[in-house]
């Protein structure tokens, strides 16, 4: 794939799991970061670079709102839940991503 | 037009909150570091170094709220238009509505401008009118002065015609010489605009 197309893919991928997540429970930025760490076995890292990015992309999209609210520690952060419009979404990349990655098997998965 | 407003004093807060989104980040993970046992100034320096830029980050973030801002504008002008070139009938309604409001808005100005907020500043300013006399190349020629003779004689339209005629002095002997403006008028023309001189008294016909 070339970059940039290669990077759009990421994004939009980096995006469902993040929506994911948050479905999950209102979470921080923070806690998304350490979540797809955890849950992914340390495969996936995601830099702060890519994640704040894409919380307020999402956010301005109408997808995530967030709100401040204070934390176990009694500090102030500002936590996600995801909208009506958030689910949908959701729900449609993960079908899209369901046909995606099951055309992938089945191309890989090709007797040779 | 509410959600561009909301959107203006919404920035400001944004960048606020931006701030403190970050630096909670931040703290977090020295948190996490002291907790795994690292020293506190040794946390701080770990965490920042994988933080990377944080005004990068946060010119990101506008970056992507700002991206988002222009390409839902074009959406909304292509759509817009889409919507316009699929509905010629709905379009050419439209399109004669706003040129009929926006046509009888500047006329009714027009209107008000002269007579509310800038009448002429004489009695019965709507009486008033300007003559010219219409030439090949001259829409609004100057009128020579028997012609303007022989329409005074033949007048039945107006109750009174008055001439005027701009013109310049030279003021010399006190100094440097200087360029005075001036006007010519006919006798018929303080009283029938119904003004007195603010010096002198006016011309009288018998003086001509």
């Amino acid at each position: 794939m070339p970059v940039d197309q290669k990077s759009e893919f990421l994004k939009g991928t980096l995006d469902m799991l993040i929506l994911k997540i948050v479905m999950l429970e209102p979470i921080h930025g923070y806690g998304i970061s350490q979540r797809i760490q955890q849950i992914s076995k340390d495969v996936f890292q995601v830099q702060q670079g890519s994640l704040y990015p894409a919380l307020h992309r999402l956010e301005d999209r109408g997808w995530l709102q967030a709100e401040w609210r204070a934390t176990g520690t009694g500090r102030e952060a500002k936590f996600y839940t995801v909208t009506k419009k958030g689910r949908r979404q959701l729900e449609a990349e993960m079908r899209n991503w369901e046909q995606v990655s099951g055309a992938v098997a089945l191309i890989l998965g090709t007797a040779e | 037009m509410k959600y561009w407003l909301r959107r203006i004093l919404r920035k400001e807060r944004t960048e606020h909150e931006l701030d403190s989104e970050l630096r909670f980040h931040l703290e977090q993970r020295v948190a996490e570091l002291v907790e795994e046992g690292a020293g506190r100034e040794e946390a701080s320096r770990q965490a920042r170094m994988e933080f990377g830029g944080v005004e990068g980050i946060k010119e990101e973030c506008r970056e992507s709220r700002r991206v988002h801002l222009l390409e839902t504008f074009f959406q909304d002008v292509r759509y817009g238009l889409r919507m316009l070139r699929r509905n010629p009938g709905f379009a050419m309604v439209a399109i004669l509505t706003l040129a009929l409001g926006i046509g009888a808005n500047t006329a009714i100005f027009s209107v008000v401008n002269g007579v509310l907020l800038n009448p002429l500043p004489y009695p019965y300013p709507e009486q008033l009118i300007t003559l010219h006399e219409s030439k090949p190349n001259f829409q609004y020629g100057s009128v020579s002065y028997p012609n303007f003779r022989d329409w005074q004689k033949s007048n039945r339209a107006f109750s009174a015609i008055g001439i005027t005629r701009y013109t310049a002095f030279g003021l010399t002997g006190m100094g440097d010489a200087e360029q005075l403006n001036g006007v010519f008028i006919s006798s018929d023309l303080l009283p029938l605009l119904g003004i007195k001189p603010l010096l002198g008294r006016g011309l009288s016909r018998r003086r001509r």
